[in-house]
């Protein structure tokens, strides 16, 4: 997008300047550019907006903040078009505004990030960017050159090294997180919806990504940031607004409040927000051992054990082959080398049964393609990991099915007006935890998880370290992939950590640091 | 960021990566070997003509199947143009009058099939199936199940002109192919079929309109089934409800062996018009071996699905390497 780069020499914050000069008497009262007014939506069973009053400011980062289900997902997808609100209305510089859809909102100007991925799998990247509006040439006929030049010209502007021919379907999450974030930047946007735009990219894209936020600010560009991570929220926002049922909480200038407070009004209390901590429970047995895997055709002879009661992390960037590591072990992809030990003994796992059978479970990073399925009920989605828990003779006991599903339903905190909703009508992050109850379910001796935390509330967020430490304590062994580091330094005993596709090291105990892990992982 | 990783490739990699071109050069080759006579020039062009004939109507099916749909009454409507043609030829005498509304018969036909899936939500698979039973009962009252058949000077000499000593029916494909071809590859209009038929939700979200494109994709197969049906007639100069009853699922086999994926959102034209040379080729060789007839089916269905199976292998095995 060629506009980032405009006028590179004006002083930050100089078209605002220059806004505020000219309104004279105004400056104390500035504009809202955004006013989303009563707004209501209710789906079957669920009041999702009760009243809700939004404003944003002009030029300003606005964050937006609450539990898995408050709201902040549905509100943005009235703003854009996507939903119809039964009641409230919608003002867009001083005019009362109404979309039908996400094209009407953009032509005026609003653009969003979706939280969950919005890219078609078997174009390229360059047309996923411009998808079905693509730049024309003579006669109508698509200019494909000038397609390709403009996605590469704009990923570059962004710091994005693609290339644009290649299919969506081969890129990574996080590679597809960028580019999304490039599809919203493509349109010429003033109000930029951003849904958790940060749950599936690493501190390298993080950072990335805010630098590209602060630019499109000083062009008085209106962002709406969404996002569970509250210190991401703290340190790129200039307001916050909180979001608990449904209802708008407060709104609040950031500088004068703190993660505390806006947590305590999240969740309607004060919470603890440390690692919980667990005496140190692991056995000598060894219970997983990896020896030399190859996969994917860039990993390469990786080893490392996996003892009983003990939970290893592995650190890396995203695309560093964390994942495709996991799933070779697993067997949800083929090892090309190597040889993978379960209590000592060798085993050849080809398929995902196979590594069910040698009791693994993998929670894979991507809910919506691989962790659920999206038609099915909430109670289907969880019990089916298992289903020889609840058989008796060859029938399921559905009552031992409920319990069961309640139990998890309510340990997680997942947010459903019943188990029998179907679970694409959760929330990003009551989905997520319903890929986590689908594993804690199956009460496999090894879980391996790939980012479970992601889009999950800092409440929540807890509970499922708890769970963690739970099942640690029953013996159980646990493989933690995740971009968070800290939750990785706090959670695990032990922590890999791998880059390219080779281990760069291990470390345990005192050793664990942030900057230990930081240096293998980019050296 | 981990940069994309491009395999290169060699040439065999590349000839092992299209399935479809590995077959056709293959089996080129083995006829010249087993059957030297196979490869006459009278034999091609009949092969060609074949080929342009269904092929016709392939193009539809693979921007029906482009979009996440899928259409069985193909056969029927190809069947329906033949009759309704000959019909309006033997009445009006006047062919331009008769191609005209043969073709907005298509339109219609399509547009309905495409209507009532999009508006009534039926899913394409029952809505074709339903109307392919309807168009064959119409045809059938129409003809009362009777071959009908016209000698049409204008006709007639369609269906035996030639240029540079190829049949016109290969120029009308040619035309056709080129037509669409530039249509799904270089127009917003040809990109949204596969927006469509790639993620239905995004290409709503994305401002869309997907039920239109559906509609289109049927419309366009309607007017193709015309074509094809016009085409048969100039050939035979007869229509009969015995003619093209395979139509819509060799139609099928040729996407898919041309390498197009049964689940939407990729493929193109050109790849279906190699994909059903494999099979008239396939076909008429089986004749030219002295195989008997009733083995033919038997052969033509393992064919199809060896094809897929090795294509669903090479694929797998490039996805393991990236
Ligand atoms: N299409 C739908 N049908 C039924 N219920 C829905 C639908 N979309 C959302 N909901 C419900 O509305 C409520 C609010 O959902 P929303 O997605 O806005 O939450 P959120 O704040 O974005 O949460 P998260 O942090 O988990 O993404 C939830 O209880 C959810 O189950
Ligand atoms: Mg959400």
């Amino acid at each position: 997008m060629r506009p980032l780069s405009s006028n590179p020499r004006l002083p930050h914050g100089f078209s605002t300047f220059v806004k505020q000069k000219t309104s004279k008497r105004e400056t104390s009262v500035e504009k809202y550019i955004l006013e989303m007014r009563d707004i209501t939506k209710t789906f079957p069973g669920v009041k999702a907006l009760d009243k809700v009053s939004f404003a944003v400011k002009q030029g300003e980062i606005h964050g937006l903040v609450g539990e898995n289900g408050a709201g902040k997902s549905t509100l943005m997808k009235v703003l854009n078009g996507v939903l119809v609100p039964d009641s409230g209305t919608i003002v867009v510089d001083g005019v009362p505004v109404t979309f039908r859809n996400a094209k009407q909102a953009q032509a005026c100007g609003i653009s969003l990030i979706y939280q969950e991925f919005n890219l078609v799998n078997t174009l390229s990247v360059a047309e996923n960017i411009y998808l079905g509006f693509l730049q024309t040439g003579r006669a109508k006929f698509i200019d494909w050159t000038r397609v390709r030049a403009d996605a590469a010209h704009l990923l570059e502007n962004l710091g994005f090294d693609f290339n644009v021919r290649e299919k969506v379907q081969n890129l990574s999450v996080a590679e597809k997180q960028l580019v999304e974030i490039a599809k919203a930047l493509s349109v010429n946007a003033r109000i930029i919806a951003m849904d958790e735009p940060t749950s599936s990219i690493t501190k390298k894209e993080i950072d990335k990504l805010f630098s590209i936020i602060r630019r499109l600010k000083e062009r008085g560009i209106t962002i709406i940031y969404i996002s569970h991570k509250l210190d991401e929220v703290m340190a790129i926002c200039d307001s916050v607004t909180v979001l608990r049922d449904g209802h708008i909480i407060d709104t609040k200038i950031a500088t004068e409040t703190s993660s505390a407070e806006i947590i305590s009004k999240m969740v309607g209390r004060p919470v603890d927000m440390k690692y919980p901590r667990r005496p140190p429970i692991i056995h000598d047995e060894i219970v997983l051992e990896v020896r030399k895997v190859s996969c994917a055709g860039f990993v390469k002879d990786i080893s490392f054990s996996l003892k009983k009661g003990e939970v290893l992390g592995i650190a890396g960037l995203v695309g560093s082959g964390r994942t495709e590591l996991v799933e070779a072990i697993f067997g949800a992809r083929p090892l090309q080398g190597g040889d993978v030990y379960i209590h000592g003994r060798r085993t050849s796992i080809r398929n995902t049964a196979d590594g069910k059978r040698y009791s693994m479970g993998l929670v894979t990073e991507d809910r919506k393609e691989t962790g659920l399925a999206l038609h099915y009920s909430l109670a289907d989605n969880i019990v089916i990991t298992n289903l020889q828990k609840l058989c008796s003779g060859i029938f399921v006991n559905k009552k031992l099915m409920q319990a069961n599903v309640d139990q998890y339903v309510q340990e997680l905190g997942i947010k459903t007006p019943s188990s029998r909703q179907a679970v694409m009508y959760l929330s990003g992050g009551n989905q997520q935890k319903a890929v986590l109850a689908k594993w804690l379910f199956s009460e496999v001796e090894i879980l391996i998880l790939d980012e479970p935390t992601r889009g999950i509330d800092v409440g929540a967020k807890y509970e499922i370290y708890l769970l963690m430490n739970d099942l640690v304590k029953k013996g159980k062994s646990i493989i933690m992939i995740s971009s968070e580091l800290p939750e990785v330094l706090g959670m695990s005993d032990r922590v890999i950590v791998i880059n390219e596709g080779r281990k760069k090291g291990e470390l345990c105990g005192d050793a664990i640091s942030p900057e230990a892990v930081m240096s293998m992982a980019i050296q | 960021m981990s940069k994309i990783k491009v395999n290169k490739g060699n040439p065999l990699e590349l000839m092992f990566s299209q399935t479809v071109l590995f077959l056709l050069f293959g089996f080129i080759i083995f006829m010249a070997i087993v059957k030297p006579s196979f490869l006459t020039w009278w034999n091609i062009h009949s092969i060609l003509i074949d080929v342009s004939i269904y092929g016709v109507v392939a193009c539809g099916m693979t921007i029906l199947i482009i979009s996440g749909e899928f259409d069985l009454s193909a056969s029927s409507q190809y069947m329906w143009a033949q009759v309704l043609f000959i019909s309006l030829l033997n009445v009006t005498k006047n062919p331009p009058v008769s191609i005209g509304l043969t073709l907005l018969s298509g339109l219609i036909l399509g547009t309905i099939n495409g209507l009532v899936v999009t508006k009534l939500h039926i899913n394409s698979f029952i809505t074709t199936l339903g109307t392919m039973t309807m168009i064959r009962g119409l045809c059938l009252v129409f003809t009362n199940g009777k071959m009908v058949s016209t000698d049409n000077a204008f006709i007639r000499a369609v269906g035996s002109a030639e240029f540079l000593g190829m049949s016109s029916f290969f120029y009308i494909y040619l035309v056709a192919l080129l037509i669409l071809s530039l249509i799904l590859a270089a127009t917003n209009f040809g990109r949204r079929f596969y927006a469509t038929g790639g993620n239905l939700e995004v290409a709503r979200l994305a401002g869309i309109n997907t039920a239109f494109q559906k509609t289109a994709s049927f419309s366009i197969m309607g007017i193709l089934c015309s074509i094809g049906g016009m085409m048969l007639v100039a050939q035979l100069r007869a229509g009969s409800t015995q003619y093209g009853t395979d139509l819509s699922l060799t139609c099928v086999a040729a996407t898919v062996i041309g390498g197009t994926r049964l689940s939407g959102g990729a493929g193109n034209c050109l790849r279906t018009a190699l994909g059903m040379l494999v099979i008239v080729m396939l076909y008429k060789a089986l004749v030219y071996l002295g195989l008997q007839a009733y083995y033919q089916n038997l052969v033509k269905g393992l064919v199809l699905i060896l094809v897929v199976m090795f294509d669903l292998f090479m694929s797998r095995r490039r996805a393991m390497t990236r």
